[in-house]
């Protein structure tokens, strides 16, 4: 081991000894005490979200009312958590549609391939982050549940993809 | 004749002729294509293969370029890459970018090479095709906009199906695949059709939507609905069939399978499906849900009681001849422990006597000169028998002595067309026609047999100076169905010793050989199907059969109810949920491991794909608890393995033939009423063959199930009888029974053959036939 | 010069549908010449080598050459077709052989018959010439009359049956393998070559396919010898050939002219340009082959060879010359309708291609193009050529490359002004 030499060893000595590096920690703490404060008052105030934040999942209708889903199973197929599960047939119409599709949450790690996966945009995420279970199955997401989602939030989720169409 | 040429700078030996196509399989050199397939004629339409050849002006296409000495071909230079991904342009542009619902997604020929060899955008920006869709039947299911006309389900139609049913028809982009107008497509294997298309505008109708193919789990097993034995891909989802494919192979199955062995598999989820055993309440009338404890206790102790009371020869047992090998072997260990002879598989036949006749050596057929069919119809008990005599490039000549005509199934030399009755005349005739003798207990009985051809121009001869010891003949089931069968199979046999000569049947079920071969024959003491329906059994147990499986159905049902105790094993309950005293529910075929052995004395093991629904076990699994209960000795293994070393231990049933008795035949004059006699065919309906068949419910509603409701007579016989198509008639048999239908015409029939599968006649050999005047409807 | 050949009689003798008129200007005088002295086959293909006779229907291939393919001594049926399915746009000369000198086409085809040793012969006549097919009907039974076809022709040992057979006016039944699928009464769909006709035509039988006058100047070239007939045109070209000359001239029609004759002669013999208007361009050889402009057809002399070295072709000598008031894009649009509808769809780059080509010249047409469109439809027409079963697929991806080759402007005005330059088109 190299001996420091001593001009080095006296002048750490002495800022121990002087408490310097305390001071120093305590000037940015009384620079940060008078700016402006960044911390919200959730769920009165909320932060800015991006456009593309990955939230709850939502099945989407087209605007008369039918569901996208085609029951193509590509989500389910691509999910890397295999949370997705859909079972199809045909409807009475000769149209291709799932009979079950269901997601589970605890198992989802929101890694939005499933909506990259989609070729009809039915499968997206919103924004909303403030959803709960009480019961473990509580987040076992049908397909009723998904469409209802849907619904509600279908002018959030149309204006985020318009947002997002010129880089898709 | 060898010849070398060079593809992708590897050096490659074919035989002369060969296309450079199958020259570049031999190096793993892949050339991509849609209208190729190995098993038909070259079409060189979807022009995909072009290749590279040096010194050769322009590309050519790989699958109809014959390879020639010193050629030098490149797959993947410029100049075939460009040809590649021209035509993958081309082909792109008009197909509907509809993946994500289409049913072929994940398995597409267009979809895969479309990763290869197209360009990720479309320079299309035109308006596409829009073809319309066609009914092709209630199994294949059409897309037809996304059809790239390669033409392979044309091909497959006049070549393999023996029947062009689709054809191409129009010019240009307006060229469409369709069945002929107002038709759909009805070759027993037409499901092929569906295989064969590189894209989605054949798909399965039954299977669509209801999967996607990388969901799907492949396993293997081997059908059970006919003798061929085909083997089958069974593929899997949650534990459920959903859909059934052929198994490729080289030799004789190549790459097809008949739509009863792709389609039954539907029977499986039927609502009538045996999910739970089922007891009846002592001496009540309601079937009702129990424990397997209660029922197993309650089948052994009625059993044994039966055989107390009433002596084990009260007690029968009948299997169906698509039971496993080890089913039968068991229940053959469970009747003899009971002490009890009376066990059986030949559901479907009358005459138990002479000689008996089963199996079908392939090896014989396939280097026989001539065949001659004995009451078959090859394309309806063995479709793919049939498919292959029809492809076959050295011609056979095949004969026929039969009561259809078969000559649209297989290409004919010649053939007696006559009714079932008088096939053991005519097999005499041909007999001492080659100079043998028949024995004196074969002759037929004077009669006046023909009524309805002069039998002295009948083509006896010619067929006969044909035969040879490469010849093969082979008993069809309107054969066995005759009255007297063991008459004409012992005269079979002594026509084949006679030439040296093989002989086969063509109509011995799924696994009938190998039921009969692990104990499902009565021994010398017991009773066959036929004595057992009319000896008043008081205990009966079905193994996975149902009256609907016997040929005298109405004798079965009063069999079953007279019974005191009739004990099911079986995969449905509608057949039998009547008569049961216990139901049992089985497993199906992909539910169950077994041993099956087909016509060709090929044995298969088969391992269970899916495990049985709810509470239905395997029936060895029922069979060894049973045989538990009733304390049989050996019957505390827990694996197949015990029971599969008994299998190879078990002798072979075969035992010396019985005694021939003559048996006198009706005449034409020999009706009570002056009214006209005729015999029934016997063939059992193509989609009517065992109890899985019968549920498959896209089987029944194809037009060779809605014509087998009916009965049908030929055309002058219908004239004769002043009967007009579609009206109603009442068919009496001679003990007095009688059942009403609607008839019909078919040219094909033989004169005095009804064609018709009765639920409540007996004597079939001699049925009259009467109008029933049409009721006024208000 | 003219009318040497086939319409040699034409003004002098009357009507030569009459078997006797036929017969009295030397009329089955080689036939007869041929069954009485059984000239070796041999020596007869030898004849008609020297003549340098190439077949007229469009490829121009060398008939003797062709005749020697077919193997002889075999013991199978051997047919002889007459392609006389004319049905590419601006080709009316082999009705006008039928209709005007029918019995030097029968004789024609009972010497290629003896020579080949058919015994059996096919007319096969486009759909759309009903009274032709009559016509020839009639001709076929006064030849047997008079003891010309039929067994044992003029006392020989010699057979030919000929029959008439009509089509249902399918462009590509004149495609000689869709030919020989419609005669066997399949839909007319060309065949993959090879093998080749002349291994497995008809049947599978060995067959020869040739064009109306190709037949019709073998009785000739047979009579005055094969020298003659090739020193009627020039080297490689012999004989003369029919030209149906159409569009904007004063007299269209069919003019015999020797091979080799100037383009400018044979529009002088037309009547010149109609209306004093200036020549734009001429399809010299039919719709299939390449347009070329006034500048460089005014320069060339009608034979094979000088029209392939200008880079078209000279096809069946269907000459349609165009004025300077035809909209090139108009003209080329509905060429790239016709081969839309007449191509058979068996195979993908003709199928899908045809229909490709016509939307987007028609979209050009009707002002909705784009710059890009003409390398789109060049690129097209190249994905197409030389990837198809039938000849089909390049003739309609010729007549798009050339007419963008030499009229390209006329496209870009198009393009960028959204409407046609030419002022009052003629299409219109």
């Amino acid at each position: 081991m190299q001996k420091t030499s001593l001009s080095v060893r006296l002048r750490q000595w002495l800022s121990s000894l002087l408490l310097l590096e305390l001071l120093r920690g305590l000037r940015l703490t009384g620079r940060q005490l008078f700016q402006r404060k960044i911390t919200v008052h959730f769920p009165e105030e909320k932060t800015p979200r991006s456009g593309r934040f990955r939230g709850l999942h939502a099945l989407r209708r087209y605007p008369n009312g039918e569901e996208r889903c085609i029951a193509c199973k590509l989500c389910e197929a691509v999910c890397p958590a295999l949370a997705i599960h859909i079972e199809s047939d045909q409807r009475d119409d000769g149209s291709r549609r799932t009979t079950r599709y269901d997601i589970d949450l605890t198992k989802c790690i929101f890694c939005g391939m499933c909506e990259e996966a989609c070729p009809v945009d039915a499968i997206v995420e919103t924004h909303v982050l403030e959803y709960h279970g009480e019961q473990r199955g509580d987040l076992y997401y049908t397909k009723d549940m998904l469409l209802a989602v849907g619904d509600k939030y279908e002018q959030q989720i149309a204006t985020a993809r318009a947002d997002d169409q010129p880089y898709r | 004749m060898k010849i070398k040429l060079e593809i992708n700078g590897k050096t490659v030996s074919v035989n002369g002729g060969a296309t450079i196509m199958e020259a570049a399989q031999q190096v793993n050199a892949y050339i991509p294509h849609f209208c190729y397939h190995e098993k038909l004629s070259i079409a060189a339409n979807c022009r995909m293969c072009m290749v590279d050849v040096e010194k050769s002006p322009k590309a050519v296409p790989a699958c109809a370029t014959p390879a020639l000495d010193g050629m030098v071909v490149r797959t993947d230079s410029e100049r075939a890459k460009k040809a590649q991904h021209g035509v993958m342009e081309f082909l792109l542009i008009n197909h509907p970018l509809d993946c994500p619902i289409c049913d072929q997604g994940g398995e597409c020929q267009l979809q895969d090479l479309a990763v290869g060899y197209g360009i990720s955008r479309s320079r299309y920006q035109e308006e596409k095709r829009v073809v319309f869709e066609k009914n092709l039947g209630p199994l294949i299911s059409t897309d037809m906009t996304r059809c790239i006309h390669c033409t392979r389900c044309v091909r497959f139609g006049r070549e393999v199906a023996g029947i062009m049913e689709l054809g191409m028809t129009g010019r240009g982009e307006h060229a469409e695949i369709m069945p002929f107008v107002e038709r759909t497509v009805n070759s027993e294997l037409s499901g092929n059709m569906i295989d064969i298309c590189p894209v989605g505008a054949l798909t399965s109708k039954p299977f669509r939507y209801s999967a996607r193919t990388w969901e799907l789990k492949n396993h293997s097993s081997v059908a059970t609905h006919d003798s061929w034995g085909s083997h089958l891909t069974i593929q899997v989802k949650d534990n459920l069939v959903k859909r059934v494919l052929p198994q490729k192979s080289a030799d004789i199955h190549e790459h097809w399978i008949s739509d009863r062995d792709r389609f039954s598999y539907e029977g499986l989820t039927s609502a009538d499906r045996a999910l739970a055993p089922m007891a009846r309440t002592t001496g009540g009338a309601i079937l009702q849900e129990t424990s397997w404890q209660n029922a197993m206790q309650m089948s052994a102790q009625e059993l044994k009681a039966a055989c107390e009371k009433y002596g084990p020869d009260k007690v029968g047992f009948f299997v169906s001849p698509r039971a496993s090998s080890e089913e039968a072997l068991l229940t053959n260990r469970i009747a003899a422990h009971l002490g009890c002879h009376n066990i059986d598989s030949r559901l479907r036949q009358y005459h138990f006597a002479g000689e008996e006749v089963s199996g079908l050596d392939i090896n014989a057929l396939m280097q026989a000169k001539t065949i001659l069919f004995i009451g078959a119809e090859p394309a309806r008990e063995l479709p793919l028998l049939a498919a292959h005599l029809r492809q076959k490039k050295k011609k056979k000549k095949i004969f026929s002595i039969g009561a259809m005509n078969i000559g649209t199934q297989v290409p004919l030399a010649e053939q007696i067309l006559t009714t079932p009755n008088e096939f053991s005349h005519l097999l005499e005739r041909l007999l001492t026609t080659l100079g043998g003798k028949t024995s004196a207990e074969c002759l037929t009985l004077e009669n006046d047999l023909f009524s309805n051809a002069d039998s002295n121009k009948l083509p006896i001869e010619k067929i006969a100076t044909k035969l040879s010891a490469d010849t093969i003949i082979c008993l069809g089931d309107s054969a066995r169905a005759a009255v007297n069968y063991g008459v004409i199979a012992t005269l079979a046999k002594q026509l084949a010793t006679h030439l040296g000569c093989a002989l086969g049947s063509l109509s011995d079920g799924g696994n009938g050989i190998g039921v009969r071969r692990a104990g499902a024959l009565p021994t010398p003491d017991g009773m066959d199907s036929a004595k057992m329906l009319r000896a008043d059994l008081r205990a009966i147990v079905l193994l996975r059969c149902e009256p609907a499986d016997f040929s005298e159905q109405v004798l079965a049902k009063r069999a079953l109810q007279n019974a005191d105790f009739v004990c099911a094993i079986t995969t449905h309950s509608s057949g039998v949920n009547k008569f049961v005293s216990t139901l049992l529910p089985a497993a199906e075929f992909s539910e169950t491991d077994g041993t099956y052995t087909n016509g060709n004395n090929e044995t298969n093991v088969v391992a269970a794909a899916v495990p049985p629904p709810e509470k239905a076990r395997p029936g060895w699994k029922i069979l060894r608890l049973l045989g538990e209960y009733l304390s049989v000795e050996g019957f505390d293994f827990n694996d197949l393995s015990a029971v599969r070393g008994w299998l190879g231990a078990q002798q072979s049933a075969q035992e010396a033939p019985l005694p021939v008795q003559q048996v006198a035949l009706p005449n034409k004059q020999g009706g009570t009423a002056a009214l006209p006699v005729f015999c029934l065919y016997g063939g059992v309906p193509l989609y009517n063959s065992d109890i899985l068949v019968r549920r498959a419910t896209a089987l029944q509603k194809t037009n060779y199930s809605k014509s087998a409701r009916i009965a049908h007579l030929h055309p002058e016989d219908m004239q004769q009888n002043g009967l007009d198509e579609g009206s109603t008639i009442r068919i009496c048999d001679s003990e007095g029974n009688e059942e009403q239908t609607t008839i019909a015409a078919d040219t094909l029939l033989a004169r005095g053959v009804l064609r018709f599968s009765p639920r409540q006649l007996t004597a079939v050999h001699a049925l009259t036939i009467q109008a029933v005047a049409e009721e006024k409807t208000a | 010069m003219a009318n040497e050949v086939i319409f040699r009689h034409l003004e002098s003798k009357g009507d030569l549908s009459d078997i006797e008129v036929y017969r009295s200007v030397g009329g089955y005088a080689a036939l007869e010449k041929i069954l009485r002295e059984q000239t070796p086959a041999a020596e007869l293909i030898d004849e008609i080598k020297s003549s340098g006779l190439r077949g007229r229907g469009g490829a121009g291939f060398p008939t003797g050459l062709k005749w020697s393919f077919i193997p002889r001594g075999l013991p199978c049926d051997i047919y002889l077709v007459c392609n006389a399915d004319e049905g590419e746009p601006g080709t009316f000369k082999d009705r006008e052989i039928m209709m005007r000198n029918p019995h030097q086409l029968i004789e024609g085809m009972a010497i290629g018959a003896y020579i080949i040793g058919a015994t059996r012969g096919y007319n096969y006549i486009h759909g759309e010439i009903w009274e032709t097919y009559e016509h020839m009907e009639r001709m076929v039974q006064a030849a047997t009359e008079a003891g010309f076809l039929g067994d044992n022709i003029l006392g020989s040992d010699f057979s030919f049956h000929l029959f008439n057979h009509h089509g249902y006016g399918a462009y590509i039944c004149g495609e000689e393998t869709a030919l020989l699928e419609s005669l066997e009464g399949k839909k007319g769909q060309p065949r993959y070559k090879p093998p080749f006709p002349a291994s497995h035509g008809l049947y599978s039988m060995p067959t020869t396919v040739n064009n109306v006058e190709t037949f019709a100047c073998v009785p000739y070239i047979l009579q005055h010898g094969g020298d003659h007939f090739l020193e009627l045109g020039k080297p490689n070209n012999g004989g003369t050939k029919l030209f149906s000359v159409s569009g904007h001239v004063k007299r269209p029609g069919n003019y015999e002219v020797p091979l080799g004759t100037p383009f400018t002669d044979l529009l002088d013999m037309a009547g010149g340009m109609r209306n004093g208007k200036k020549l734009k361009a001429v399809i010299p050889g039919g719709s299939s082959v390449p347009i070329l402009p006034a500048e460089i057809m005014m320069e060339l002399t009608m034979d094979y060879d000088a029209i392939g070295k200008a880079g078209s072709m000279l096809g069946a000598g269907s000459v349609i010359v165009m004025d300077e008031s035809v909209c090139m894009v108009q003209a080329l649009q509905r060429l790239s309708y016709f081969y839309y509808e007449e191509s058979c769809g068996q195979c993908t780059p003709c199928r899908e291609g045809t229909g490709w080509l016509h939307r987007v010249v028609k979209r050009i047409e009707e002002g909705d193009g784009k710059q890009e469109d003409l390398q789109l439809l060049v690129d097209v027409g190249n994905q197409i050529d030389g990837f198809t079963i039938c000849a089909l697929g390049a003739a309609a991806a010729t007549p798009v490359r050339s007419f963008i080759q030499h009229f390209r402007s006329e496209f870009e005005a198009h393009i960028e002004g959204g409407k046609c330059p030419i002022p009052n088109c003629f299409l219109d």
